[in-house]
């Protein structure tokens, strides 16, 4: 394996992403393996942002969405737009180094939160009429029974639930990375690892 | 060339459009009605059950706002039910679109569907390696057990070593995917790729009362723009 | 067959030899020469790694369409069909070869090679788990149906009576070899407390549909002492193991430690640490330092670990990037930190050459000198050889205890 690690050639991204959709999902199968309320939709994206591009970021996030909504709940594969957004957030705080150091992650990972709660709320609130059946949709519930009106209920309640959720998963997408051999990092985008402190 | 899965994802597509112009409920009937009894009548009761589980909890909530509004407020929440039953309808169709039966192939299926090169790879690659991501999870798992890591078994004791199971099974995902890009690369796979498939794979065109599944729908959104727009 | 030497000035690949051994010790240059031929093959060469896996393209659902899409011509792929049959292998061409085991993986990536029409092949140490009956055969089976080259690297090469090449390379050793980075002065005297394990009418199932069926009779394990689990891939080794470490739950019986019954499925490695085949499913921290601290390992004793496993690397430096061979023992080093008094070895030796083993083999003896008992399942016969083991013969899941393995293997 040390040979072939060494050698210089670009990896192919048709090759990075289908791993990234696969980690994405076979960590949902971690997560209900160990019986954990957590989601873990948006690490792999990151990931493959950080190392394939954005493009790759966005094929591997709707590939997995899509992918979850064939396998596991039907439900997914309409919030694809969401993972674009990810992974285009991704890349441009990617670009600017803006991981590079623990209070720019804390930062950028609550925006991220932000954003996205933003992007996803027209989607719940007109298919899902307000209620997605996770736990934000308890809020929501409250919200819209008090007399708020649906999307109105809903990005309060994306606002309340999603930046805590989205720092967790960027903190882990950059401890994942730090924790892989620098060897195997070299082989991807040397330029925007380095900018990040993923590599010397 | 029209094919029988191009077929099915068109009529899928018209469905899911037909769902997002409704404006009233029983509109939505017919297709929801339709797509029940394809999923029952070839047999594919995983799917209907996953609706159902996505969807129990929903109406569950919805009838609960409905039950706090008239306690907390006086505004009157009235369960949207266009909504829940559109949301079964979406549900349906995109499973209808992606359904595989016994013996299908997907590669097939998605070569129908016009996936070329680095499309078709990304998806077969995706759907072939899955397995074995979760296998190496599941193993990973195991091993902090085996490794004494995990005292007893509770919820609390497992749930602490998530990110120490990440970290080995992220390391093993970039690994191979580096030695996937230089198999590729070296023996010229995707070339080979197609060279094959084009001998391999003969599409089959649509037979005529395929097309009735595509038709059907298209009527449905005809009626439907119909009535309620004009 | 003559054996032909090649000196290593000469071109990488004898024109005339089918196949070509390259021997030596680890980190010798046998892989560096196996990627050069490879590199120098371009199209028409076909690698395979120690873990196979990334041999496979990763699209196809099983070996079959893995053959259809990817074969050089029809009689190709018909060759590699014969291949694989010829072995009484059949079965796995109707498998995802992302799920075989190691053994299965090697035969199915050669008969991928063949199917390739691949003109030079180079294997760098994948032989290592396949069956015993399989491996002196299988070289010559290769080049009865394939029409390339293949030049490869085993460690286990020696164990089969008949060398199954056509040519042979002996690389000289470089650098760091095991025996010289060990140091026996650091391997720790400190006697390890252990019971004795008795299990009794034990019965345990792989599937959920009971589709195989372990069944251990009475089985008394006894500290102090190293034990050779042997058996076919799929007899049921890996269940005894995985039910003794709590990994999978009994259906009956009882495994009593020390005079008490133990309950192994709700304390996992309570009584028994394990030591994983592949190594990086073990290996978590970012330092090999840290490697052993998080396992229990005091701190002033980490570096005589490292000694004492023939580790030449820094304590600072990341797991991830040390080469395989190395990577292996440190996942021993980890095992042994943990404080238990029974320890299982699923394949020590993967990797390790053959001076290796005779090392290891003489650690675990002190190990089991100290106290502590060891279970070890090796395909390996030299190092059974070495070990002054108890054999545990399992059949189908029935399990039987054999007794000195060094009896067994007297041939004189």
């Amino acid at each position: 394996m040390s040979t072939s690690v060494n050698s210089k050639r670009p990896i192919n991204s048709a090759l990075l992403i289908p791993i990234g959709i696969a980690l994405n999902l076979a960590l949902g199968t971690v997560v209900h393996l160990l019986k954990l309320p957590i989601f873990l939709d948006a690490v792999g994206t990151i990931v493959v942002t950080l190392l394939g591009g954005v493009t790759s970021g966005i094929i591997t996030g709707v590939g997995s969405f899509v992918l979850a909504g064939v396998l596991v709940n039907p439900a997914y594969p309409w919030f694809s737009g969401t993972q674009v957004v990810i992974a285009v957030f991704a890349r441009i705080v990617a670009v600017r180094s803006g991981y590079k150091t623990v209070y720019r992650r804390i930062v950028f990972g609550l925006l991220l939160g932000v954003v996205t709660g933003i992007v996803s709320a027209p989607v719940t609130a007109f298919l899902f009429g307000g209620i997605s059946g996770s736990g934000a949709s308890l809020i929501t519930a409250y919200l819209m029974a008090t007399g708020k009106k649906v999307v109105q209920a809903v990005i309060l309640s994306g606002l309340a639930s999603e930046p805590l959720d989205k720092l967790f998963q960027t903190l882990l997408a950059y401890i994942l990375l730090r924790g892989a051999p620098p060897d195997i990092l070299s082989r991807f985008d040397q330029d925007t690892l380095k900018k990040n402190g993923l590599l010397k | 060339m029209i094919t029988t899965s191009s077929v099915r994802v068109a009529s899928g597509l018209f469905v899911v459009c037909g769902a997002l112009l409704a404006r009233r409920w029983h509109i939505l009937i017919p297709a929801l009605f339709g797509l029940v009894i394809f999923f029952l009548a070839t047999r594919q009761f995983a799917t209907l059950r996953r609706c159902a589980i996505t969807m129990t909890p929903i109406v569950m909530m919805f009838l609960g706002i409905q039950l706090m509004s008239r306690v907390l407020s006086s505004a009157q929440f009235q369960t949207p039910w266009l909504t829940i039953l559109r949301l079964c309808t979406l549900m349906l169709a995109f499973s209808y679109t992606t359904v595989l039966f016994e013996g299908q192939d997907g590669a097939e299926k998605l070569i129908d569907l016009g996936l070329k090169n680095n499309g078709l790879i990304i998806a077969l690659s995706a759907i072939s390696t899955l397995p074995l991501m979760q296998s190496t999870a599941r193993r990973i798992t195991e091993a902090r057990f085996a490794a004494g890591f995990i005292g007893r078994r509770s919820i609390f004791a497992t749930a602490t070593q998530l990110p120490y199971i990440l970290g080995p099974l992220f390391t093993q995902a970039l690994r191979l995917a580096i030695a996937r890009s230089d198999t590729w690369h070296q023996r010229e796979l995707s070339h080979r790729l197609q060279q094959n498939l084009a001998v391999i794979h003969r599409s089959r065109r649509v037979r005529s009362y395929e097309l009735l599944t595509a038709l059907l729908p298209a009527t449905w959104i005809v009626f439907i723009i119909v009535t309620e727009f004009l | 067959m003559m054996a032909q030497s090649l000196t290593s000035s000469s071109s990488p690949m004898d024109p005339l030899a089918p196949s070509v051994l390259f021997r030596g010790p680890n980190f010798s240059g046998r892989s560096a020469r196996l990627h050069a031929i490879n590199e120098a093959a371009g199209e028409r060469g076909f690698f395979i790694e120690p873990d196979i896996i990334g041999s496979f393209s990763g699209v196809s659902p099983t070996l079959n369409t893995e053959l259809d899409y990817f074969s050089s011509s029809l009689q190709a792929k018909k060759r590699a069909h014969d291949f694989i049959q010829s072995l009484s292998m059949g079965t796995i061409l109707s498998r995802n070869p992302l799920s075989l085991s190691g053994g299965e993986q090697a035969v199915a990536a050669l008969g991928l090679a063949i199917g390739h029409g691949s003109e030079r092949i180079a294997a760098d140490c994948c032989f290592e788990q396949l069956d015993r009956q399989l491996r002196p055969i299988i070289v010559d089976c290769f080049s009865a149906h394939s029409q390339g080259q293949i030049a490869y690297a085993d460690n286990r090469a020696d164990e089969h009576d008949t060398p199954a090449c056509d040519g042979s390379v002996v690389l000289p050793a470089t650098g760091e070899t095991f025996a010289a980075s060990l140091d026996h002065r650091f391997i720790s005297d400190r006697p390890i407390e252990s019971n004795a394990i008795v299990i009794r009418d034990l019965t345990a199932s792989y599937d959920s549909n009971d589709e195989f069926i372990l069944s251990v009779p009475y089985l008394e394990l006894e500290p102090g002492r190293i034990y050779h689990l042997v058996g076919q891939n799929g007899s049921g080794k890996t269940t005894l193991c995985r039910v003794l470490v709590g990994l999978l739950k009994k259906t009956q019986g009882s495994i009593v430690s020390g005079g008490r019954e133990t309950n192994t499925w709700a304390r996992p490695a309570g009584i028994v640490s394990l030591a994983f085949q592949n190594p990086d499913d073990q290996l978590c921290m970012n330092k090999v330092g840290a490697e052993l601290v998080a396992r229990g390992c005091p701190k002033n004793e980490v570096v005589s670990m490292i000694k004492a496993l023939g580790l030449p690397v820094s304590l600072d430096s990341h797991p991830g990037s040390l080469p395989f061979v190395l990577r292996k023992r440190l996942s021993l080093a980890a095992t042994f930190c943990l404080p238990r008094g029974w320890y299982i070895l699923d394949e020590p030796t993967l990797g390790q050459d053959n001076e290796s083993i005779a090392e290891i083999a003489l650690i675990l003896e002190r190990m089991a000198a100290r106290g502590a008992g060891i279970i070890v399942v090796s395909h390996s016969e030299r190092f059974a050889q070495h070990l002054k083991a108890v054999g545990i013969l399992l059949t189908g899941g029935i399990c039987a205890e054999l007794g000195d393995r060094r009896e067994q293997y007297g041939r004189g």
